[in-house]
């Protein structure tokens, strides 16, 4: 399962990537930082990221993520793509 | 080209994909600040058109309720009468009006709903209550009232929003980042607005090239014989080809022009043409073709430069995908769009392809495939003559010349930024900044109608002159490629410095500024009969008046 929601996760990073210019793209790994001090993402790169996934978690997997909610959390699923993967296999898998 | 994204929300998605799709280089757009539309139109207003601070073009995207306040009530049913909600409709119509002076273009898509809203539900729809009703009449009041309004367009968000369906709306995004639409619908507006951008820069597509077997029709007409082909009947591939043929017959219309290039026999492939009952397109449809066995890439250029058109002008649609690639490859300039293997999904793949949109539609357009079809007459006929000047000659040619009249704006509009070989200064003018040129009492510009024994070729030439002191400066020198090579050109000189004497000039000078496209220009200055001084710059001494051809009679009044 964790291999469907991270293909799920690299799909919203593709779609994201179609807005940035070429030098700028989001690196599809999972040690890529999403939120915090390190982050290259701006805020409505973030944003759109959260709904991305959400909205594709549902129409996939018929899951809802509440991703919102993890925003202001600095250990939260948003730190990495890594942590965001686990996360929605998590919930994907009813833990 | 700068665009300013001026909104009542969070539009940075629709920067980004402006900025970074593919197309359109040169392409920067920036937001301003979201939530002061009408701070941000009225600064506007104060800004003077050469300033380093004019937007250049302006996309005004709001949402209904965020700058109508009435109906904002109204979505919370406190029921405001109707005409105070179009009363502020046609007040912002004015503040728009007000804040398009400096800028060369406004883009506004129209105003829309979320497609869950259901409002009154069963009453939605009723005049004086359903709120969608209301909000047409509020998209059809602003246009209404911007009708007169050149260079502003009111753009059909309905179709962004309907194309993304239930995901085009994401409360997610309203609440985290003020953003409306999915990032799906900044997409679809980014390409909509960037083929309106092409279309006012002039580099709108005008011509359709298309394969025949396979891609007209169903079969192969060769193998065996016209009246096997799949096309219309009672049978749902015949019908969608005589739907694709006829959705082409309906671009026609719009002055999109058409062309064949086939690998078959061009007597048998013809044949089809003439003699199946269900044929929509008739040979008179097509601007010209070239149906051969010869390299299909080889033969598109031939055909592009036959028509006289660049190949930045030209589409070319084939069913089969190594035709495709071979032409794309070889023919970048060309436009080679992904082609469905399912013939019933042609019409819509021609319908979504948006790179034949115009600023405006005039007379001239709804006759360019008749225009091809007497040049094509013409050149049969020249064949015939032993010499050019016989074949003049017999083309009884009226140069009609007039000064500018508004009615023809539009076509001029057109002329100026759609012109490349014949066009002295290549200026690419909108119909405001024409208006604005026209204002000064040193310019004038005249326009010049063709027409022949063949047919009316319309409004194909512009020349105008800027007066100082004793000299005349022809400004724009411009001839549409149509009714090139039949001396047109000297008549409109002709034009151009008989008025420059009537005006006290002694002097006439023109300068060409040299472009990638137009060289024939250059080359008909330097046989023309003004002196050519340095930096091609060419002269002509009002002593004596400019020769006008002989076979060429001029109807104008000086």
């Amino acid at each position: 399962m964790r291999e469907k929601t991270a293909e799920i996760i690299w799909e919203a990073v593709a779609e994201l990537n179609e807005m940035r210019p070429p030098d700028d793209q989001i690196t599809k790994s999972e040690d890529t930082v999403i939120t915090g001090r390190n982050s290259l993402l701006d805020s409505l790169a973030i944003v759109n990221l959260v709904a991305i996934v959400e909205q594709k978690m549902t129409s996939t997997l018929d899951v809802s993520l509440e991703l919102a909610d993890q925003l202001g959390d600095d250990n939260g699923a948003l730190q990495t793509f890594g942590t965001l993967i686990d996360y929605a296999t998590q919930r994907v898998c009813g833990e | 080209m700068n665009i300013r994204i001026i909104s009542d929300f969070n539009a940075e998605t629709l920067a980004h994909y402006l900025n970074n799709s593919t197309g359109m280089s040169t392409l920067t757009a920036e937001c301003a600040p979201f939530g002061q539309v009408s701070r941000q139109l009225l600064a506007l207003t104060q800004v003077p058109k050469d300033s380093v601070n004019n937007p250049g073009v302006v996309v005004l995207w709001t949402r209904p309720q965020g700058i109508i306040t009435a109906f904002n009530e109204a979505l919370n049913y406190a029921r405001p009468t109707r005409d105070d909600v179009l009363k502020q409709v046609i007040q912002f119509a004015e503040t728009i009006r007000q804040a398009k002076q400096p800028t060369s273009a406004v883009f506004i898509p129209a105003w829309t709903f979320p497609p869950h809203y259901r409002g009154y539900g069963l009453l939605n729809m009723q005049t004086g209550i359903g709120l969608r009703n209301l909000l047409h009449e509020m998209n059809l009041t602003l246009s209404r009232e911007l009708a007169s309004q050149k260079d502003i367009f009111l753009l059909d968000a309905e179709r962004w929003v309907a194309s993304q369906g239930d995901n085009a709306y994401d409360p997610r995004l309203w609440y985290m980042g003020k953003i409306p639409f999915s990032s799906g619908v900044f997409k679809t507006a980014a390409d909509e607005i960037k083929a309106g951008l092409e279309s006012l820069d002039g580099k709108t597509r005008k011509l359709i090239i298309l394969d025949l077997d396979n891609t007209l029709w169903g079969g192969v007409v060769g193998d065996a014989g016209w009246n096997t082909l799949r096309l219309g009947g009672h049978d749902p591939i015949g019908e969608a080809y005589a739907d694709f043929q006829s959705a082409l017959k309906a671009l026609t219309n719009q002055g999109v022009l058409l062309g064949i290039v086939s690998k078959n026999t061009e007597q048998i492939a013809l044949e089809a043409f003439e003699k199946h009952p269900e044929m929509v397109l008739q040979l008179t449809d097509f601007a010209g073709w070239r149906i051969n066995w010869n390299d299909k890439a080889s033969e598109v250029a031939n055909l592009v430069m036959e028509l006289n058109l660049g190949l930045d002008a030209a589409v070319f649609i084939d069913d089969n995908p190594m035709e495709r690639a071979r032409v794309a490859e070889s023919l970048p300039e060309v436009l080679v769009p992904e082609w469905p293997k399912d013939p019933l999904l042609y019409r819509q793949a021609l319908e979504k392809l948006a790179c034949f949109d115009k600023t405006s539609i005039n007379p001239e357009d709804t006759k360019r495939t008749a225009m091809y079809a007497a040049e094509r007459e013409r050149k049969r006929a020249r064949i015939e003559f032993l010499s050019l000047e016989q074949w003049l000659n017999t083309l009884a040619i009226e140069v009609q010349a007039e000064p500018v009249n508004h009615a023809s704006f539009a076509r001029m509009v057109q002329l100026f930024n759609k012109t490349n070989q014949m066009n002295l200064s290549t200026r690419r003018l909108t119909e405001s900044e024409l208006q604005d040129w026209l204002t000064d009492p040193n310019h004038c510009m005249w326009t010049f109608r063709v027409t022949d024994k063949f047919g009316d070729s319309g409004l194909t030439g512009i020349g105008s002159l800027f007066f100082e002191d004793n000299k005349a400066h022809i400004i724009d020198f411009i001839l549409s490629c149509r009714v090139m090579g039949r001396d047109i050109e000297e008549a409109m000189l002709h034009v151009l410095t008989q008025h420059a004497a009537d005006k006290g000039a002694k002097i006439v000078e023109a300068v060409y500024l040299k472009t990638a496209k137009n060289k024939p220009c250059l080359e008909f200055w330097q046989e023309s009969e003004f002196n050519c001084k340095k930096n091609q710059t060419f002269e002509w001494h009002l002593g004596n008046a400019y020769p006008l051809p002989r076979h060429i009679k001029l109807k104008w009044d000086s």
